[in-house]
């Protein structure tokens, strides 16, 4: 077997280290991310579910515990973790901490300028990036980074990081303010980026909908620890534990529940749309009249 | 209901533009429209169509190039009115941690109150009802950065309600919550409206516009609908051109009537999908 790309084991980062104000926001947080996976990250509001993934491109050191990524080991305090940033693509889930340049079109060429891309190649990023999330070029181009919507502000944070053309592509709540045609749209790239070059995802989501049409393996935190890790549909049958934990079941698990309850037999597991018309489908052309 | 005296916020021909490098951005184009006391409105439109721009017309924060905006009959554009306009319509943001002042939860929700100079029982008894109705008396003497997400918009709710506000404005209140935390939050803004606050939520869940009795879209800064929910995710065509959708469930029907299971209404929760399906005649395939 291969090497996980980002492999950390027992992880534990405190805030204010040393002050009186210290809290702990990891305390034995695992994860693993193989080449070309699609993994899912839930947990409550403050699980640490950021702080994890700071980790990953070397932004937060950690404290206790190990992190490796690309065989590099970020414990080490000599190990440079600039070189990652060129292979892991990490989008914020404040877009205004990741927003620098005065206007679109700079701040989302920013990157590929620093990889050393020629001009053509930056502006075909440039632009490719700008579609990808719905950003109309010459609408957008010149507009003040910070005189956007909500939405739009998060769209440019996303192409900033899609322009980088990563191998892996850590997104931090990435859908939270974008409309839903932006984010069907974002999910449409996110899958066709994974398919078609393979690159890997680490989707940090408190929608529980599109957790279960995107990703394929789950990991959920409670209170800076891995509590839950395994296959999506695994995770979604447990549905109390979920519940306990802050979280909660897409909307068509909820519904196949509601069915049962009122005495329907659905096959299977059902965490999606398509699911759930399926097995509805079956079901109502199979049963025998009441 | 319909008519002038319901009326609690009237936007009358309203245009907004920003000025930006070489131009500018006109980010509302004649809107007209009003907030009736009472009701739960909810705002919905594609990202950059005007609805956090119309939230900010509401209480003042932005004077309208064009037309005209009155709270309570109040002119927004008269700046004498405008500390009492902040009071009639209180707002809530999307980030949960930008939004509180304080160090202690409880005097952060005095914050407001002691703004105004009240008197000290008046401050302590606006305070104690209103972490009374967002039920986080127990957090009273808590750190804000120690509380859960929906805790802290809870919090913040709380802050808003200690004003005394005719009008709740929610613009994309529960965005950054966890499932848990979005359903306190909706669940305490459901509360207050029982209690007849006026609730105006702005959202991109449209699982959530369901909680409203009215619902007005945005596209490119103008109105493109006003409807019932029910009415209105009966149009899913028209939804998806507006950039939107249509909540889970209701897609689900709409794919089962595509396949010749009609569950006979537009189902806008899981619970009534589930019931109308259980009544459906069963078939021998
Ligand atoms: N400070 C600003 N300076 C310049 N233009 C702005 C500013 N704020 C908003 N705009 C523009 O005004 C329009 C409306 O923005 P607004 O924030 O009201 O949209 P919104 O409907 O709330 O969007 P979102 O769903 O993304 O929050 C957009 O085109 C936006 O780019
Ligand atoms: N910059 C910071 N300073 C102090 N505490 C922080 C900071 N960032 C996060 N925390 C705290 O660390 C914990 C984990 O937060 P975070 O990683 O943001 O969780 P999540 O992303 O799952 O909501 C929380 O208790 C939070 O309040
Ligand atoms: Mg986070
Ligand atoms: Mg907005």
């Amino acid at each position: 077997m291969t090497e996980p790309i980002i492999e950390v084991r027992d992880l534990w980062h405190w805030y204010l280290r040393g002050t009186p104000l210290e809290s702990v926001a990891l305390q034995g947080a695992s994860f693993t991310l193989a080449a070309g996976e699609v993994v899912g990250i839930m947990g409550h509001t403050g699980s640490g579910k950021s702080t994890l993934v700071q980790h990953f491109n070397g932004l937060l050191r950690p404290h206790r515990g190990s992190v490796r990524v690309f065989g590099s080991d970020l414990g080490d305090k000599h190990v440079d973790p600039r070189p990652l940033r060129r292979r892991i693509g990490l989008v914020f889930q404040f877009p205004e901490q990741q927003l620098f340049d005065p206007t679109v079109a700079d701040d989302i060429a920013f990157g590929p300028r620093k990889l050393g891309c020629d001009h053509a190649e930056v502006r075909r990023r440039v632009q490719g990036a700008m579609a990808a999330v719905g950003l109309p070029f010459d609408t957008f181009k010149d507009r003040y980074t910070f005189g956007l919507s909500g939405g739009e502000m998060r769209k440019v944070a996303l192409a900033g990081v899609l322009a980088l053309e990563p191998e892996v592509l850590v997104l931090d709540e990435p859908t939270a303010g974008l409309d839903p045609r932006a984010r069907r749209d974002l999910l449409n790239v996110l899958r066709a980026l994974h398919d078609e070059r393979g690159t890997a995802l680490v989707f940090v989501s408190h929608n529980m909908d599109e957790v279960a049409e995107l990703v394929t393996r789950v990991d959920v935190l409670a209170d800076g620890k891995t509590v839950m890790s395994g296959p999506v549909r695994e995770i979604f049958r447990e549905e109390r534990r979920l519940r306990e934990l802050g979280l909660g079941v897409p909307a068509a698990t909820e519904l196949a529940g509601a069915l049962r309850e009122r005495g329907v037999a659905l096959r299977g597991d059902v965490l999606t749309i398509d699911d759930a018309v399926e097995a509805m489908m079956w079901t109502s052309s199979s049963s025998p009249a009441a | 209901m319909t008519g002038a005296a319901d009326a609690l916020i009237r936007v009358e021909s309203v245009s907004v533009a920003y000025p930006v490098p070489g131009g500018k951005v006109q980010a509302l184009t004649d809107v007209s429209l009003e907030v009736r006391r009472g009701e739960w409105l909810t705002i919905i439109g594609h990202n950059g169509s005007g609805k956090s721009t119309l939230a900010k017309l509401f209480n003042g924060l932005i004077i309208p190039g064009r037309g005209s905006v009155t709270v309570d009959g109040l002119s927004t554009a008269d700046d004498e009115q405008r500390k009492r306009i902040r009071q009639i319509v209180g707002m809530v943001f999307q980030d949960p941690d930008n939004q509180i002042v304080a160090t202690i939860v409880e005097e952060d929700v005095a914050f407001g109150p002691e703004n105004l100079g009240l008197p000290r029982a008046e401050i302590i008894e606006r305070v104690a009802d209103a972490m009374r109705r967002l039920e986080i008396e127990d957090l009273r003497q808590r750190a804000p950065h120690q509380l859960s997400g929906g805790q802290k918009q809870r919090v913040a709710i709380a802050g808003v309600l200690a004003m005394r506000p005719a009008v709740l404005v929610l613009d994309e209140s529960t965005a950054m919550l966890d499932p848990s935390g979005r359903t306190e939050v909706l669940q305490a803004a459901q509360a207050l409206h029982r209690d007849g606050v006026t609730i105006v939520a702005i959202t991109h869940f449209m699982g959530e516009v369901v909680l409203a009795d009215r619902v007005v879209v945005l596209a490119e800064g103008r109105v493109a609908l006003e409807a019932q929910p029910r009415d209105l995710f009966a149009q899913p065509e028209r939804l998806r051109e507006l950039e939107l959708d249509v909540p889970q469930v209701t897609e689900i029907a709409a794919r089962l009537r595509a396949r010749g299971v009609d569950v006979g209404l537009v189902p806008l929760t899981v619970a009534e999908l589930a019931d109308a399906y259980v009544r459906l005649p069963r078939a021998a395939a």
